[in-house]
């Protein structure tokens, strides 16, 4: 086997690996009552509260 | 973070663990100046709670869990073998592999998580795998 499939196998794994780590970390996200992504765009930004 | 941790320990529970503890002393810092200098601290943090994990690990002699789906998908797979050296490798170099592989993180970063230059982290990624591919050679 070459380096470059051994690489290959690794990024692979790798890309397993953060799907499975999803989930883990969303738990954790839950738990801190984080939100890691940015927004897409402005209409997704939080909008102040108009007074009553 | 999460899959570089999990490929360290691959125990989802410790992960879990290390995660929040990562997270928790990260956050207790000053604030950081921005996103990537938080991610350092972040990486750096939860590779200081892994090296004293593993550890603790091998002190009292506990076997290394291994999930059960991992280790069905692993099974008798060319990348169970990659692995499988892998695990021989020094921790350093093991590390230097998950920040890569797992975490995708430049080599410019891995070389500030870790306190080596990012020429060095470059020669060790590229031994580690020449390493790998001879082990393999030798296995057959």
């Amino acid at each position: 086997m070459s380096t470059k499939e051994i690489r290959e196998l690794l990024i692979n794994e790798g890309e397993r690996r953060r799907r499975l780590g999803l989930l883990a970390q969303r738990q954790v996200n839950d738990a801190w009552g984080l939100n890691l992504s940015p927004p897409k765009s402005s209409e997704d930004e939080p909008k102040a509260l108009e007074d009553e | 973070m999460f899959a570089y941790i999990y490929g360290r320990t691959r125990d989802t529970r410790a992960t879990e663990d290390l995660a929040s503890e990562a997270f928790e002393r990260a956050f207790a810092g000053a604030y950081p100046p921005d996103e990537e200098a938080f991610a350092i601290r972040l990486f750096t943090t939860a590779r200081d709670l892994l090296v004293s994990h593993l550890r603790a690990q091998s002190r009292t002699g506990a076997p290394q869990p291994q999930d059960e789906i991992e280790e069905a998908v692993l099974k008798s797979t060319d990348l169970a073998r990659i692995l499988g050296h892998l695990r021989q490798f020094p921790q350093r170099e093991q590390d230097i592999i998950a920040l890569k592989f797992d975490a995708e993180l430049t080599n410019g970063q891995i070389a500030q998580v870790v306190g080596l230059s990012e020429g060095k982290v470059g020669v060790i990624l590229y031994r580690t795998l020449r390493k790998l591919r001879k082990a393999l050679e030798r296995e057959g």
